[in-house]
């Protein structure tokens, strides 16, 4: 059995809507281990987002415990929390979230500036490698305007994989990219996690995708669908 | 983190319009500090020449204890004597930071020109004294455009017992007197004008009458020579001031006595010690003075007034410049960090700190006004140039024959003030930014990781 | 309309009283009053000295002028101390001069400058109130155990002594016992008091003339002018001694 590398302990989310409270997330126990490619599929508004959040830390759950290795994460420091991601997360967006006025380099080099254990030649090297993963060393020095779609995303992706984290999240990566470059941004990511066994956690309703990965976890009104 | 000080430099590359419209309030707004520094700095040092060395206060005067107040009405008793007055030379000429000092008489009486009399006020200077104060280079540097002497030669430019008298422009024309000595024949005749001919006679020759009460109480009078023609830069004192030798006032007021002693100082800042290292000498002496310093509000209210006026005005005007600029930047560094919360969400999900966003952002900040405030100098820097080449002649209340706006930058409030304007937008941009670092990255992210 | 009533609720209040003297016109009381102080317009002249001593913070000064009177004109010279001997006072009716030996010209003074303590310029010299003021009547009062006449005194011109002036004169001698030097607004500033132990013969007349005059201050009464005059004498002068253009030769 592979390692764990989140394990959400019956974790719960609830929203406050003006006077109401609405949960997106009820009781949901879940472990991600290493190596997987998993696929989180549910409806829209059934929690999928939610779910990444409380696994990449970036929200506190109502109640449960969130654990990422053996760090309990909730009880750690924001800033803490924030080293925390930036060494052992990568994150993919859906809509790139790439600075525009720095050139690809640059964008993938973002969250190794924030790393004092990474040295600056260490740095290029790294950045240098990520971009050739995702197959961008002739747009090295160009800025995202002048990068396609899928491009951009790739971009993305590379950022996420320069800090070589244990795990890679991505929402709905492919939901600004037309069907073609979509399915080539899921054979990048599926290529990454083959040949360097980097896990890749992501949430989709692109019905294509649920045959190329490993595991997919259900996601309705906030329960996890066995 | 040097790649963030790049990396926020860069950043400035964004939303342009928003930034060209705050790094314009910036750089107008401190070329306005710079102008109204240039001002004040140059209106407060030309009170401060013209009250320490044009008008012969010194930066230390000394009085008979009670003097300041008291001379006008009882002039023996406040006065100082030949006694005081050898002291004083004694201790003041052993003094190594004084660079001068000069007895003074001062006092009023009625200058006749033969037909009329009319109210004066007499500043009785040492000659030599007069010469190096309107020679001395805080002069040529702070009232380049003053010029003291409108017509003639000074007074020590002539015999002591001559009686050289220099009349202000606006006595000499109500006496008519608009012949000076060096204008009329060395053999003429005085004589008694014809008063019935007006004015005219009154120019036949530049001998007037000076007439006050003895400081023993009796009436005196001495002749004078009108040698040339000041102004005092002031209305008021254009119209009755006259300035003339100690000796000669000693003559007129029948005493060997003097009203004060005035001293300049090789290196004003030392002025504290300098003036308690007097009084002690002098108290070695048996002798107790009224020392007093030149911005003393009771022997300069016309310096502390415009001194005190004009930092009132800078400081009045720096902090609505300051406040404008700094509103201007918290506003403008509110609506980026706004619009760029989807960012803020990014870096923090990153891994980014708290820390180093406010940082991040702070820099971008600062680059802005660093940026912002090199231009603002060049801008300041060139319109005071503008200015000072225009030569513009404005007239203040009181001043004879206007003054010339002439700005001088002083470079120390300049820099303290660019300081402060960096400092009030880095706390502007610091709680603009701490304010937005509060939600959590996925709220920041829009709620979702999309 | 006022004054008619006035007149009318006035006569029996007169009917009521007893007799009295009736007042001379206020200008015939100046003119007889600055008789005896001195003015002497239908003379050839008159002269006599005058010591002008004052006492003022302390500080004593005395001045001796010899006074030369000519209808309207005056001339004060000094007398002693030595150092002021030759200085003189000159009166071209209300213009005056100051002049001391050695000034190359005369200075054109004003009559309401201090010439020792409290004695203006125009103190020194005759007293010509009938020329220079216009003088009401403000009743009667007892000055010095003396019946007077109190008039009231405002300046004709600019260039007189003084602006207002109250002004107590003897029923009896027709000579000025008392005078309240008033600013313009009517407060009074300082006092002269005068005596009149000195006689003049006139014509076959005998009159009664000046002998002291006792000057205050208002406001610090220990600050004393007085002016003694002595041998008061008809003298026949000279026009040219008053005139400006002697003073330089």
């Amino acid at each position: 059995m592979a390692k764990t590398i989140v394990r959400l302990e019956k974790v719960s989310k609830n929203y406050r809507l003006g006077e109401v409270e609405v949960p997106a997330l009820k009781s949901v126990d879940l472990d991600i281990h290493a190596g997987e490619f998993t696929a989180v599929i549910g409806a829209s508004g059934s929690g999928k987002s939610t779910l990444l959040n409380m696994i990449g830390c970036i929200d506190h759950p109502s109640s449960g415990k969130v654990w990422l290795g053996d760090v309990d994460v909730l009880a750690l420091s924001d800033d803490k929390m924030s080293d925390l991601r930036n060494q052992r997360i990568g994150f993919i967006f859906q809509s790139f979230n790439l600075v525009p006025v720095l050139s690809v380099f640059e964008n993938v080099e973002l969250p190794l500036l924030i790393n004092p254990q990474i040295s600056a030649s260490e740095r290029k090297s790294r950045v240098s490698e990520a971009i050739a993963d995702v197959g961008l060393e002739k747009f090295s020095n160009n800025r995202p305007d002048q990068l396609s779609g899928g491009q951009r995303q790739r971009v993305a992706i590379a950022r996420a994989l320069a800090g070589h984290p244990s795990l890679v999240l991505a929402d709905e990566p492919t939901a600004n990219l037309d069907s073609e470059t979509s399915l080539k941004i899921i054979e990048l990511m599926l290529s990454l996690n083959t040949k360097r066994g980097i896990t890749f956690l992501f949430s989709t309703h692109d019905e294509r995708v649920m045959n190329r990965v490993s595991r997919i976890v259900h996601i309705k009104d906030g329960t996890i669908r066995a | 983190m040097k790649s963030f000080w790049l990396l926020s430099l860069r950043n400035l590359g964004r939303n342009r319009k928003r930034n060209f419209a705050t790094g314009s309030a910036i750089a107008l707004g401190f070329a306005g500090i710079l102008m109204l520094a240039a001002y004040q700095y140059r209106a407060v040092n030309y009170a401060r020449v013209y009250t320490v060395y044009v008008v012969h206060t010194g930066h230390l005067a000394i009085f008979a204890p009670g003097g300041l107040e008291k001379f006008a009405y009882e002039p023996l008793q406040h006065s100082l004597s030949a006694d005081d007055q050898a002291a004083l030379v004694r201790v003041l000429k052993e003094e190594p930071e004084v660079e001068r000092f000069e007895p003074q008489i001062r006092g009023q009486g009625l200058i006749g020109n033969g037909c009329a009399s009319f109210p004066f006020i007499a500043q009785g200077y040492d000659p030599a004294a007069d010469k190096a104060l309107r020679e001395h280079p805080q002069v040529r540097q702070w009232m380049p455009h003053f010029s003291y002497l409108l017509r003639g030669r000074g007074i020590w430019e002539f015999e002591e017992n001559m009686g050289a008298i220099l009349l202000s422009q606006g006595l000499a024309l109500t006496l008519g007197k608009t012949k000076l000595h060096d204008e009329v024949a060395p053999d003429s005749e005085i004589r008694l004008p014809d008063c019935t001919q007006g004015k005219a006679q009154a120019a036949l020759d530049a001998n007037v009458q000076l007439m006050a009460g003895a400081w023993a109480g009796n009436v005196s009078a001495v002749d004078g020579e009108v040698v040339g023609l000041f102004t005092t830069g002031f209305q008021e004192s254009d119209n009755s001031g006259i300035v003339t030798s100690v000796s000669h006032l000693q003559k007129l007021f029948g005493t060997d006595r003097v009203t004060q002693f005035a001293v300049w100082l090789k290196n004003p800042e030392k002025i504290t010690e300098v003036s308690a290292r007097i009084e002690a000498n002098l108290s070695s002496q048996g002798k107790t003075f009224d020392v007093l310093r030149w911005d003393d509000a009771k022997l300069s209210p016309y310096y502390s007034g415009t001194a005190g006026f004009l930092r009132t005005l800078l400081i009045a005007g720096s902090l609505v410049l300051a406040t404008i600029v700094t509103l201007s930047v918290l506003n403008s560094s509110t609506m980026t960090i706004l619009e760029r919360s989807q960012e803020i969400g990014m870096y923090r999900s990153m891994g980014f700190r708290r820390a180093h966003l406010r940082h991040l952002y702070v820099q971008e900040s600062l680059w802005l006004s660093l940026l912002s405030l090199f231009t603002g100098a060049i801008l300041g820097l060139l319109a005071i140039q503008g200015v000072n080449a225009l030569k513009i002649l404005y007239h203040p209340p009181g001043v004879a024959g206007g003054l010339y706006l002439f700005l001088v930058l002083p470079w120390a409030p300049a820099i303290a003030s660019a300081a402060l304007i960096l400092l009030l937008v880095s706390l502007a941009t610091y709680f603009a930014v701490s304010s937005r670092l509060r939600p959590s990255p996925a709220d920041l992210l829009g709620g979702t990781l999309r | 309309m006022i004054t008619m009533l006035a007149l009318l609720f006035s006569i029996p209040s007169f009917a009521a009283m007893p007799a009295k003297t009736p007042a001379p016109a206020p200008a015939e009381l100046l003119t007889t009053s600055d008789r005896a102080r001195g003015a002497a317009q239908k003379l050839e002249g008159l002269s006599w000295t005058s010591e002008v001593e004052s006492e003022e913070g302390g500080n004593h000064t005395k001045i001796i002028y010899g006074v030369k009177i000519l209808r309207t004109d005056a001339l004060a010279e000094v007398k002693d101390p030595p150092r002021q001997k030759g200085e003189v006072v000159l009166f071209n009716d209300r213009t005056l001069w100051f002049f001391k030996p050695g000034l190359k010209k005369p200075v054109n003074i004003s009559p309401r400058q201090k010439l020792i303590g409290q004695a203006a310029n125009g103190d020194i010299a005759s007293t010509q109130y009938a020329r220079d003021y216009e003088a009401t009547s403000a009743g009667e009062d007892k000055v010095q155990g003396k019946d007077c006449w109190k008039l009231e005194l405002k300046a004709k011109a600019k260039n007189v002594t003084y602006d207002r002036i109250r002004y107590w004169v003897s029923k009896k001698d027709q000579v000025a016992v008392k005078a309240e030097f008033l600013t313009l607004s009517g407060e009074p500033f300082k006092s002269a008091e005068f005596q009149y132990n000195n006689s003049i013969k006139i014509g076959g007349g005998t009159y009664p003339f000046v002998s002291k005059m006792t000057i205050r201050d208002a406001v610090n009464a220990s600050n004393v002018t007085t002016i003694n005059y002595k041998d008061p004498r008809e003298e026949t002068h000279s026009s040219a001694i008053f005139n400006v253009n002697r003073l330089m030769r």
